[in-house]
């Protein structure tokens, strides 16, 4: 049970962020909101993804599937909500304006995260002998997801000053990156939400190259953009610099990002074709992907 | 200002509030399977199957590690079936473990199979798929 000392761990971290905001700041920015439904969602959900202990659960093995791949979803949504947050706060101080924080338009966005977070994960489940409206309702809730995809597009065409760009640099290359992945991220989750498409991708590795592969690349860009603008802060001396490593990174995780979804197609179609098939056949014809892997 | 951060307020209400009746019907209602619970030389079978980390290497429904084959199905599957799984468990292959299970531990595995194929299909071959978008899946 390594769950306990995890969840209590998010417990105190719960109990002490609350308590160093909670009416001390006044009109929260959105980051603040965001933190706080991340930490109280992700104890929530960390428990979900364990209420297979119970028997109640258990003994319906559909259900206790569904349940399970619920939290898994909703623990993601938390931590992007964690993460994203994070993202609007560095944004926010290079732009040196907390205004856009309080606005309306972000926080209907917020919102519309939250519906996601709270709804969006039974498109995990399509494939899962659950009753039909619980489809119906993941269908319609993922395709909000357009929205997002809109603002981002018409988002890229206003941009920072060339000042603000020059003196955050590194941090600033780390958010556009971020950017080009949560793109890259959602164009997958949107086609990957409709039934259609979702009955060939589940269960292959691109499911893998949504999952992680972008996902890898948000998380981390955008950790390593607080970092890159912490050190921005700090003497002439310390900032970094060096742009390679961070072509490096991006680059090699766009080629990963691309065999696994190659691999995953194959996947999907040898499944579909071979029903009695043995796995290691697959392996064998693979092995080009895991050698350029 | 006061007023926009009460919508807020309101606004996040009431979405805590819709996702508890939806979280408790999602616990509480049907599902589409007809197979009946678990029996307890299944739920021993399960517990086979997570203490030996099966799904590190296989998938049900799709989910798991991707170097094993998906077992939703491989009992009911007219050329594997129970005998084949238990024959493999202690045999191990070139990318499997051998495992040293008990006549009881083989049969308590495939008990815990067989329930999982009476569940429903995977890959669901029979689904239709509609130009909507919208699958309608087989089910058992
Ligand atoms: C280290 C990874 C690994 C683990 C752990 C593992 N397996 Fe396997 N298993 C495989 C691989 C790989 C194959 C395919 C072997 C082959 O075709 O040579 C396989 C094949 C099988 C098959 C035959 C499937 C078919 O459709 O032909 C069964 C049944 C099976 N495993 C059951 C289990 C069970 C039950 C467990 C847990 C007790 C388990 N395996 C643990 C890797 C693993």
């Amino acid at each position: 049970m390594f769950i306990l000392p995890i969840l209590l761990g998010w417990f105190i971290f719960g109990y002490n962020y609350f308590k160093s905001l909670v009416g001390k700041v006044k009109d929260w920015p959105v980051y603040y909101w965001m933190w706080g439904i991340g930490i109280v969602f992700m104890i929530f959900h960390l428990s979900e993804a364990n209420f297979w202990v119970f028997d109640y659960f258990r003994k319906d093995y559909v259900k206790d599937l569904t349940v399970q791949w619920k939290s898994y979803g909703s623990f993601v949504g938390s931590w992007n909500m964690l993460v994203y947050g994070t993202a609007f706060y560095v944004l926010s101080k290079i732009k040196d304006n907390t205004n856009i924080a309080r606005g309306r338009v972000t926080f209907f966005f917020f919102f519309l995260g939250l519906t996601n977070l709270m709804f969006g994960w039974a498109h995990h489940a399509y494939i899962l002998p659950t009753l039909p409206w619980i489809r119906y309702v993941a269908y319609a809730v993922s395709m909000t997801e357009w929205i997002i995809f809109i603002r981002i597009i018409y988002g890229w065409r206003k941009s920072l000053t060339p000042r603000e760009k020059k003196e955050n640099s590194m941090a600033y290359m780390f958010i556009r990156a971020s950017d080009f992945w949560v793109f890259a991220n959602l164009v997958m989750a949107l086609l990957m939400s409709i039934p259609t498409l979702n009955f060939f991708t589940h269960g292959t590795h691109v499911t893998v190259a949504h999952s992680m592969g972008t996902t890898i690349g948000i998380n981390t860009c955008i950790l390593l953009a607080s970092v890159s603008f912490i050190l921005s802060k700090l003497e002439v001396k310390h900032r970094p610099t060096r742009k390679l490593p961070f072509y490096m990174f991006n680059g090699s995780l766009f080629v990963f990002w691309i065999t696994l979804i190659a691999m995953g197609l194959k996947k999907a179609v040898w499944e579909l074709n071979n029903p009695d098939g043995h796995i290691g056949e697959l392996h064998s014809e693979s092995a080009p992907y895991y050698i350029r892997l | 200002m006061h007023k926009r951060i009460r919508q807020n307020k309101l606004t996040l209400m009431i979405f805590i509030t819709v996702c508890a009746v939806y979280t408790v019907i999602v616990y509480s209602g049907k599902t589409a399977s007809s197979a009946p619970y678990l029996s307890s030389q299944a739920m021993e079978g399960e517990k086979l199957w997570q203490d030996n980390n099966c799904a590190s290497c296989h998938q049900i429904y799709g989910l798991g590690g991707y170097l094993g084959d998906d077992l939703t199905n491989v009992i009911s599957n007219p050329h594997k079936g129970e005998n084949y799984v238990k024959a493999f468990l202690n045999a191990g292959s070139k990318s499997m473990p051998k495992f040293n299970f008990t006549e009881e531990e083989k049969e308590q595995i495939v008990q815990f199979l067989s329930h999982v194929d009476w569940t429903g299909y995977y890959p669901n071959v029979d689904a239709e798929l509609g130009k909507d978008g919208w699958v309608s899946i087989k089910y058992k």
